[in-house]
């Protein structure tokens, strides 16, 4: 068999990848949400990690989002004293992900149509001594629930083992500084004060991104991972199991003419 | 005779395959059709305007996300607190998201049909002999045939 110019999804036992078509619009967004997420979307996995933990080293070294918040409370004099000046660098890199990870985009979604024509055959299963990763149905709202309890799941499930070692990393670290769980105990038992009193919104502000990311991105990859599958499994169909004639089929009504 | 039966894409429609020939279904008695669906090449060919399921969580998510960001804030000076007005502000932003997304795309889409979740994507044909039919239905619906049909039952 001849090789393959362009390639549909490359896969390993610990982690995949795969072209599908993705809004440029919506990597725009995510990238502006937090620098690295667009990076993450279109699967450049490890610039996608540096630019997140450039963000969170610059953005808690130029207490940018505490800056963000007294600004949103309009409590302006506040929010011009606490930010650092390192903000300046922050702003280069920021940008520069934004278009980075639109570019990168385009450039993919022209790759996938170049690639899905090729029909190539798709090898549904990848084994080593220490992880199984074969190509199957997920469920993308499953996923979505369990990136909202724990973001970091979904990523288990949809087997990209870096994402999740990087995720717990950071995850971890933001969840520490944030005091996230302990608002959580003060805000069920009712002490609405006393968790106020114990979050820390340099950190807290990360979450929502996070969160939203995280349900956004592991419902789209289980979508994008079933169709794999789907088209997969359709062209091992065609390949091999329409040798048979269904010519008997239509003898009867033949006869009769 | 024929004996036809509609899947959904699954790893056990394979296993169905499989266990047919190991009960002696020879594989040139059997036609498997996947069928395109109408999607999928809209998606390769028209890819600026692209829209299908999946996209009803685009503008959700970018929404739940802005307005949790905004009820963690302004939680801190409201009575309940940044967590509870945080997990109101995702709900509230998902929902509004939801609904945009959901008039829009079906604006957008003029045939105004949403993809049911259980259809049937790929039909299986096999021929076989009358005596063989009990067992190759069994094996059919044991592996989640949608449906299962028979024609030229006489010969």
């Amino acid at each position: 068999m001849k090789s393959q110019r362009w390639q549909l999804s490359k896969s390993n036992s610990y982690s995949s990848s795969m072209l599908h078509y993705r809004n440029p619009w919506i990597v725009i967004w995510w990238s502006l949400a937090l620098p690295g997420f667009g990076h993450f979307i279109v699967q450049s996995y490890l610039f996608g990690f540096i630019l997140m933990s450039f963000e969170y080293l610059t953005n808690t070294m130029a207490n940018l989002n505490l800056s963000i918040y007294y600004s949103m409370l309009g409590e302006f004099d506040k929010a011009r004293e606490v930010l650092d000046g390192c903000i300046l660098v922050y702003i280069t890199v920021y940008i520069y992900a934004v278009w980075d990870s639109y570019q990168r985009c385009v450039s993919l979604n022209k790759t996938y149509q170049l690639a899905y024509r090729q029909k190539e055959n798709i090898k549904p299963m990848h084994v080593s001594t220490f992880e199984i990763n074969p190509l199957g149905k997920k469920k993308p709202l499953l996923s979505l629930i369990w990136a909202f309890l724990m973001p970091v799941t979904p990523f288990i499930y949809s087997q990209r083992l870096p994402a999740v070692v990087f995720g717990f990393f950071w995850w971890s670290i933001i969840l520490y500084f944030s005091s996230l769980l302990d608002g959580v105990i003060y805000t069920f038992i009712g002490d609405f004060q006393q968790a106020k009193a114990v979050l820390d919104p340099q950190w807290l502000l990360y979450i929502p991104s996070i969160l939203g990311f995280c349900m956004f991105n592991s419902y789209q990859y289980t979508v994008e991972n079933n169709k794999l599958f789907e088209l997969a499994q359709s062209r091992f169909f065609k390949e091999n199991y329409q040798e048979g004639c269904l010519n008997d089929l239509y003898k009867y009504k033949q006869g009769a003419n | 005779m024929h004996i036809v039966a509609s899947f959904e894409y699954s790893t056990t429609l394979e296993l169905a395959l499989n266990k047919l020939e190991e009960n002696g279904i020879k594989k040139g008695d059997i036609v498997v059709i996947p069928l395109d669906k109408r999607e999928e090449e809209s998606m390769v060919l028209d890819t600026l305007h692209h829209s299908d399921g999946k996209s009803l969580i685009d503008i959700a998510a970018i929404l739940g996300t802005i307005f949790m960001l905004l009820g963690t804030i302004y939680g801190f000076i409201l009575e309940w607190g940044p967590i509870i007005w945080g997990l109101i502000g995702l709900l509230a932003g998902a929902l509004l998201g939801f609904f945009i997304d959901f008039f829009y795309t079906r604006k957008r889409n003029k045939m105004g049909k949403v993809t049911k979740e259980k259809t049937s994507e790929v039909i299986m044909t096999i021929k076989c002999h009358n005596n063989e039919r009990k067992v190759i239905e069994s094996i059919l619906w044991e592996h989640n045939a949608l449906g299962v049909g028979r024609v030229g039952e006489k010969t």
